[in-house]
């Protein structure tokens, strides 16, 4: 009895390796780089997602669903891939790590000041390691349950209904902002993480569903950026969400109940959820690249030291500031990796295309 | 020539059996017979009917042809009449022939209610430890001809009876054979209880989970045979194993069918926070009092830390401490007789309860966070699934005091982790949340009309979906 991967599981997997902590902070960077309406910046990256994940249906389409180690093994000769593999794993990894980071950091921000950072770090690692080991099959079931243990968060924004005001929204669209271009790019460090249905392809089912699936992920992160943006535009103005570190902590730390306050604490302990299942995508993805150069390596063994190297790399970025320097970058590279590496794969599976119909002649 | 081959004699049959006083021999010296059985394992009406009167009956000529009836069957080998007198048979021995009647009928508890699943309405008839009495508890509700019983055995030296039973047509015949296959690869001398068997046969033995529902009601047999599931019944245990299982099953009764939907509904949301409240209720105490002291309201504040105030332990240690007291006395009053159990319930309740506060160990707002989630323990309608929560309990408790609300992520985290990757007979343990099947919800999370409920649950992988086709 051979388990699948669903449709229905993809959608919810790609909707948790996009969302994260990034989050937090996109209503600052639409206010600074966007200005005034901001949130229509939200829409747009969304669609430029959209589109990239049509390239990666094409990749899928074209290569009748084989995996993008194939399709590349195929054409380029394997010295020359095998650096490639190894570049691409360093890179996935790293970005797994620094994400997971990144949250360990900000939690410590809010509720830890005197905890050491490294056994938080470690504790996490050992949660994806966890995760990672089980198989893609396992890590997508248990991403659609946290999926669910974070999904009624959206319900909160109810709690806003009364202080949301139109008046803060003005007819002008994007005035005020600056490097729009470079804030577009920093922000889609956001929706980015749908490229990991590269690695995924071969494990899914054959159904054609599945690319739809992906979009539906996309427009799930999508609509949910949207709403926590376009909520926080009315209920804070452009110049206080200009000076705001996260405006979605501060905004959240501003629902009371009768019998607990300070919510943001509580909630931003189950973004903890989403960064698992983002940075065990990301490890996982790296696995399968470092899998093609050992094929005959133990996997769980690949996967604990993939783990562990990326933990001695967590130490580096010591404070918050250089670690989202770090990611910065980092994000900068994978927006473009998310275009270039389909267009590439689709170019090789079009010369290969073309040279099987020749040998075919 | 094997043993089997042999052929047998009284004697070779009486010394197999030798120093075994509760065989009995029986000569019948005017018919050249005689007659090897355990009186206990056997029915003595039945002997009367179907030997003794027979056999007062005839000459010692004419004996040779009431031998020919169909009750009394002939054997020749060894194994299978040492076997037939242990499984209540009686055996005959008759010039060199040798014959087996089944009388079996020892005495064995009445149908009575169950302890640990008692209903308020409903039938309250529950399964005892004889198989044909619950094998005759699921035919009465289930007449139909499609209700198949392949009959096994487990047990290199106990030989125990198992039944495997499931619904022609309805059943995917893969967890049949699935199911019959994981039984007969079993090797141990002997197993006890279904309960028992169930660890033998499932599919992560190293999960503090039940991966098999095991029930001691026919009308939920009865149900999740129709549901598509297989069930098995093991003799001398009065619970019954069904499967593939799903977590959220655990969660329902069949007293939410005996009620209107919306009250069955109700219930079983119930039972979810109640899981909620067991699983995470002193956990977030101990987050609390421990590491977020600015998420309590103000004037909340001021009677938590009045309370908290005279207590020289950390939220950790006294919540370990009152929540071990609280399984303490839990065992206790399980293993106690009723009437000095009631006693455990006043010397827990009032005595270490009010104690422990006037003296200072705990604080009133600790007592009321375990007794809640104790409580809430107890919703739960699966006696092994509650246990396996409670432990569970204890390991985000000590999270919770290590790293606060993250250690209680991190210990949600993990949990959910180790339910993504179990399985009941290869299908998945935490169906219909992955695979995510939201017609499913209808009949785990609510408890929908009965015009809704249409499909059997996809986990039973089905071919014949359709439960009943009733329109509003």
């Amino acid at each position: 009895m051979k388990e699948r991967l669903y449709s229905t599981h993809i959608a919810l997997l790609v909707f948790m390796i996009q969302t994260g902590v990034a989050a937090l902070s996109l209503s600052r960077k639409a206010a600074v780089y966007f200005g005034t309406n901001g949130w229509l910046s939200i829409l747009i990256l969304g669609c430029v997602a959209a589109i990239n994940i049509v390239l990666i249906s094409v990749v899928n389409r074209l290569g009748n669903g084989m995996s993008v180690f194939e399709i590349m093994e195929k054409s380029i000769p394997r010295f020359i891939v095998i650096p490639i593999y190894l570049l691409l794993a360093a890179y996935l990894a790293a970005i797994g790590c620094l994400v997971g980071k990144q949250y360990i950091h900000i939690f410590q921000l809010i509720a830890f000041p005197t905890a050491s950072p490294l056994m938080l770090q470690g504790c996490f690692d050992v949660l994806v390691l966890f995760l990672v080991i089980k198989g893609i099959y396992n890590i997508s079931k248990a991403a659609t349950v946290f999926s669910f243990l974070i999904l009624w968060m959206v319900f909160l924004l109810f709690a806003f209904s009364n202080d949301f005001e139109f008046e803060r929204m003005t007819p002008f669209v994007f005035k005020g902002g600056r490097d729009m271009l470079e804030g577009a790019v920093d922000m889609f460090a956001a929706f980015v993480g749908y490229e990991l249905i590269l690695f995924v392809m071969p494990y899914a089912d054959r159904s054609k569903k599945w690319m739809r699936s992906v979009q539906i992920g996309n427009l799930m992160t999508t609509l949910t950026y949207f709403s926590f943006v376009f909520i926080s535009f009315g209920f804070f103005s452009l110049g206080q969400l200009k000076i705001m570190i996260y405006p979605l902590l501060d905004m959240l730390a501003y629902i009371q109940l009768p019998f607990v306050e300070r919510l943001e604490n509580i909630l931003f302990s189950f973004l903890l959820f989403t960064v698992v299942v983002t940075s065990t995508m990301y490890t996982w993805s790296a696995g399968e690249a470092v899998h093609h150069v050992f094929p005959k390596a133990n996997r769980n063994i690949m996967a604990l030291f993939i783990v562990f190297i990326t933990f001695l790399l967590s130490i580096l970025p010591d404070t918050l500031y250089k670690l989202e320097l770090w990611l910065k970058i980092l994000s900068y590279g994978e927006a473009a990796f998310s275009f270039a590496f389909p267009i590439f794969l689709i170019l090789l599976l079009l010369i290969q295309g073309r040279m099987g119909v020749k040998n075919r002649v | 020539m094997t043993a089997n081959h042999k052929p047998v004699t009284l004697e070779y049959v009486l010394h197999e059996f030798e120093q075994c006083v509760d065989l009995i021999h029986r000569n019948f010296p005017m018919l050249s017979a005689d007659m090897v059985y355990f009186d206990h394992l056997i029915d003595k009406d039945a002997m009367e009917r179907e030997v003794l009167q027979p056999f007062a009956n005839v000459q010692a000529d004419e004996l040779d042809h009431l031998l020919k009836d169909t009750r009394f069957k002939p054997s020749s080998s060894s194994k299978e009449i040492i076997e037939g007198i242990l499984k209540g048979d009686a055996a005959i021995f008759h010039e060199s022939s040798v014959y087996l009647v089944s009388l079996y009928g020892p005495s064995s508890r009445p149908i009575e209610q169950s302890e640990t699943e008692a209903v308020i309405i409903g039938p309250h008839d529950a399964f005892t430890e004889s198989a044909f009495t619950n094998l005759s508890l699921i035919r009465r509700k289930l007449k139909s001809s499609h209700l198949k019983v392949i009959q096994l055995s487990v047990g290199e030296v106990a030989k125990s009876d198992v039944f495997v039973l499931y619904i022609d047509g309805i059943v995917n015949m893969e967890f049949v054979n699935e199911m019959i296959k994981r039984i007969r690869d079993i090797e141990v001398d002997i197993i006890t209880d279904s309960n028992m068997l169930v660890q033998h046969i499932d599919d992560y033995p190293n999960t503090i989970f039940p991966l098999f529902l095991t029930t001691e009601r026919p009308d939920l047999i009865v149900s999740k045979l129709s549901g598509g599931r297989v069930a098995v019944i093991m003799d001398e245990s009065p619970s019954v194993i069904s499967g593939p299982t799903s977590l959220f099953e655990f969660f329902t009764s069949p007293d939410d069918y005996y009620q209107r939907w919306i009250i069955g509904t109700a219930t079983r949301i119930l039972r979810y926070i109640a899981f909620i409240i067991t699983i995470t209720f002193t956990a977030v105490y101990v987050a609390i009092t421990t590491y977020h002291y600015e998420m309590i309201p103000e004037n909340l504040l001021y009677t938590l830390i009045e309370s908290r105030s005279r207590v020289p332990f950390p939220p950790v240690f006294e919540a370990l401490l009152m929540e071990v007291t609280i399984e303490l006395l839990r065992e206790a009053g399980a293993r106690l007789p009723s009437k000095i159990g009631q006693t455990i319930g006043i010397v827990g309740g009032i005595v270490i309860g009010q104690a422990a506060v006037q003296a200072g160990l705990t604080s009133n707002i600790l007592i009321i966070a375990v007794a809640l989630s104790a409580i809430a323990s107890f919703v739960i309608p699966s006696y092994v699934m509650s246990a396996s929560i409670r432990f569970a309990r204890f390991f985000l408790i000590i999270l919770a005091g290590i790293w606060g609300n993250f250690g209680l992520m991190i210990g949600i985290s993990i949990l959910v982790i180790h339910l993504s990757k179990l399985t009941s007979l290869g299908s998945s343990y935490i169906s219909p949340i992955a695979p995510l099947n939201f017609q499913d919800w209808k009949d785990s999370f609510i408890r929908g009309p009965f015009w809704m409920l249409k499909d059997r649950p996809a986990q039973s992988r089905t071919h014949n979906k359709v439960r009943n086709k009733m329109k509003r």
